[in-house]
């Protein structure tokens, strides 16, 4: 019983750490490095172009 | 309401920013910190009532025509995202150079409030604005601030408001000066630099900041001036206070405590045993192999902003330019080097700031070479374990690096055809007592960026390497490592390392995995051996000896450190070398850098060392053969395509 329950809960928290590791891989965020803090997104996703209208 | 910060770099715009929303974007005491716009809302104490506002932080221009990329998203957001008003941040220390660009933003048309920044230091020497007669000279309103120190900032606010709400397009483009060339532009602005400032000490008269620099920069002592303050910090850090911690981290509470209490308790409560061994030698082991050299990093970083808040590391840039324009370079690529030190992603995203193209490309694939954060775990077990008594092997890493960078920058020079470069002008910011509130801040952000990282990517990944030593394909517990997943995976890249002196699968998988993230090649040494050896991984002697000699220790340190680095850079690569060729090309360089660079430590060392052949040698010979046979080639290559070029271009001049 006692297995089961730790199981859920390392199951639970793996599940976490999974789905935060794959959400900052798509953004390609690098998983919390020091240029991005815990920003929500990466310095390295790049700027919309902007139109110019001049 | 939408406020956008403009100004000139290094002029205080994000730490500006920071103090207005409360974020903790990276500011930096030289130019060029800001690659990107960001957006954010007002704190609280900063908004005006019924008035939402938003702040955009642009990237430092000196003009509207942009010369680099950076500048060029600063104006196009000005230009095309029309905000209601724009702060033009402006270094008072600096006034002449700042109001170039001050003068364009008002001609645009849209409201312009200048933020008249770095009072405090203007005070400090003594010198004295009019602001008054400054503000009705340029038809805007001027608000002394600094921002440090948060002062004027809601006044600032305040004027930037009410500027919004009086935008008069027609009438203002009427009272605005306008100027028919950039002399004319400039001539004005030294007309009112003299007109309304008055300063204490002339700009001829030698400072003490000049004695300063004439030490710190010079051409001869810059350079050893700059390894000894990096040996000092990287001494203090790894081997002084820095060390002490961590070693109290990975003996006492990852190697004893919280194991030992994890283990009580799962005993207890009668976990199964597989399931306990997944906690503690896959969770808890390998998370805590990374975690631990946590303090290490935090000295090390705390020190390092202190160095950089001086204004000390755009000094180190100055002294480099002698250096990289050897090799085409300029000092300009230094800072993102600097950058890079303490993660790759934002070094690479720094070359940004570099309008040479074949000067940024050079320095995206070099900037790597620079140890970051994540290598610092590797550099740090690896002394320890291997080199207890030696203070040499952190800053040696450092040592080679230059090195690299500099035979690096040569080869790319011969391997690859380039066009020209340009000219590096760097202004010097003010030398300042570094603040240690904004040492602390930038010591905290990194180590929660790092116990993030260790709470997601390193956990998953070291759960899964549990998983792999522990599981055979048939997905039945293994009872011999030798019969695992891993060990699989693990054997069919080995022989390739073989001519680098590195014999047995686990260090395959560590490498595997450190392309992951670097801090994984702790981890998974962590989680490997720890089950196959009662002996701790982090004391001298401990288990790593029986893979390593301390010759290919250091081999093995140079090889992590110098072949690519993780996906999420490698990623950045691609975004800043703009094409897949190119990437292939850094990556492919990289690595033969990396690999060759373990064999001849591996090979040379050992018979200096020992005086005898390491493991591999004839495999080492024949790579080694292949590879100068392939620079050769490429070199030859080029040099024929640089011939039929210039050929092109003497036809082209003489038609």
């Amino acid at each position: 019983m006692s297995t089961i329950i730790v199981g859920i809960l390392i199951a639970s928290l793996l599940i976490w750490a999974a789905k935060r590791t794959q959400r900052d891989l798509k953004n390609s965020k690098c998983g919390g490095c020091s240029g991005c803090g815990l920003n929500k997104q990466c310095h390295s996703i790049e700027e919309a172009p902007v139109q110019l209208k001049l | 309401m939408k406020i956008a910060l403009a100004g000139n770099p290094n002029s205080g715009k994000t730490t500006l920013y920071n103090a207005l929303t409360g974020k903790r974007e990276n500011v930096g005491n030289w130019t060029g910190v800001t690659v990107d716009k960001k957006e954010s809302d007002l704190k609280a104490q900063y908004q005006i009532k019924n008035n939402s506002i938003k702040l955009v932080d642009l990237p430092g221009a000196y003009s509207i025509a942009p010369f680099t990329g950076e500048e060029a998203i600063t104006r196009d957001f000005v230009l095309s995202a029309s905000p209601d008003v724009i702060i033009n941040i402006v270094d008072a220390t600096n006034l002449s150079r700042s109001l170039f660009f001050t003068t364009q933003l008002i001609e645009i048309g849209i409201p312009v409030v200048v933020a008249l920044n770095k009072m405090d230091l203007v005070n400090k020497k003594g010198d004295y604005i009019d602001v008054v007669g400054l503000q009705e000279s340029l038809h805007c309103k001027i608000i002394e601030t600094t921002a440090t120190s948060e002062k004027g900032l809601k006044q600032l606010i305040e004027a930037a408001s009410e500027a919004s709400m009086h935008s008069d397009l027609e009438n203002r483009g009427k009272s605005v000066k306008s100027f028919s060339n950039d002399q004319d532009r400039q001539k004005y602005i030294n007309d009112l630099v003299v007109k309304f400032i008055v300063k204490k000490v002339a700009s001829s008269q030698v400072t003490f900041a000049d004695k300063v620099d004439r030490i710190v920069a010079h051409k001869y002592l810059g350079l050893p001036i700059f390894f000894l303050v990096m040996w000092a910090v990287y001494a203090f850090s790894i081997e002084g206070l820095g060390g002490y911690l961590s070693g109290y981290f990975n003996d006492i509470l990852f190697g004893e405590t919280i194991p030992t209490a994890a283990n009580q308790l799962l005993e207890g409560i009668g976990v199964h045993p597989l399931m306990q061994a997944l906690i503690v030698d896959g969770m808890i082991g390998g998370v805590g192999a990374v975690v631990g050299f946590l303090p290490l990093i935090m000295v090390l970083f705390f020190c390092l902003s202190l160095l950089e808040d001086s204004g000390y590391m755009a000094r180190v840039a100055v002294v480099m330019d002698r250096y990289l324009k050897k090799i085409g370079l300029s000092g300009k690529s230094i800072i993102p080097m600097i950058v890079g030190s303490g993660c790759a992603i934002p070094g690479i995203m720094a070359t940004r700031t570099i309008e040479d193209l074949n000067e940024k490309r050079i320095t995206t694939i070099l900037t790597p070479f620079v140890p970051c954060s994540a290598k610092l775990p590797i550099i740090a077990l690896f002394s320890v374990a291997f080199f207890p008594e030696s203070s040499w092997v952190g800053p040696s890493m450092y040592v080679i690096a230059i090195f690299m960078i500099v035979i690096g920058g040569l080869l790319l020079r011969k391997l690859f055809v380039w066009e020209n470069t340009s000219q590096f002008i760097m202004e010097l910011p003010e030398y300042k007592m570094p603040s240690l509130k904004y040492a602390f801040t930038q010591m905290l952000d990194k180590a929660k960026a790092f116990i993030y990282k260790a709470s997601t990517i390193i956990l998953v990944m070291n759960t899964l390497v549990w998983f792999m030593q522990a599981y055979g394909w048939n997905l039945q517990a293994v009872d011999v490592q030798s019969a695992s997943i891993l060990a699989g995976v693990g054997s069919i890249i080995a022989p390739l390392l073989i001519p680098l002196g590195f014999a047995g699968w686990q260090l395959a998988a560590a490498t595997i995995t450190g392309f992951i993230a670097k801090e994984n090649v702790v981890a998974t040494f962590a989680v490997l051996l720890a089950v196959g050896s009662t002996d701790a991984l982090h004391m001298p002697g401990g288990v790593l000896t029986q893979f390593f000699t301390p010759v290919t220790a250091y081999a093995f340190l140079v090889f992590n450190l110098f072949t690519p680095p993780c996906f999420a850079a490698i990623g950045a690569m691609n975004s800043e070398l703009g094409s897949k060729k190119w990437l292939g090309r850094a990556l492919g360089f990289q690595f033969g850098v990396g690999y060759t660079l373990a064999l001849l430590v591996t090979q040379v060392g050992t018979l200096l060392v020992y005086g005898e052949f390491a493991q591999g040698f004839i495999p080492a010979m024949i790579v080694l053969a292949v590879v100068v046979g392939g620079v050769y080639l490429g070199i030859r290559r080029a040099d024929v395509k640089r011939l039929e070029l210039s050929q092109l271009s003497e036809i082209g001049q003489e038609a």
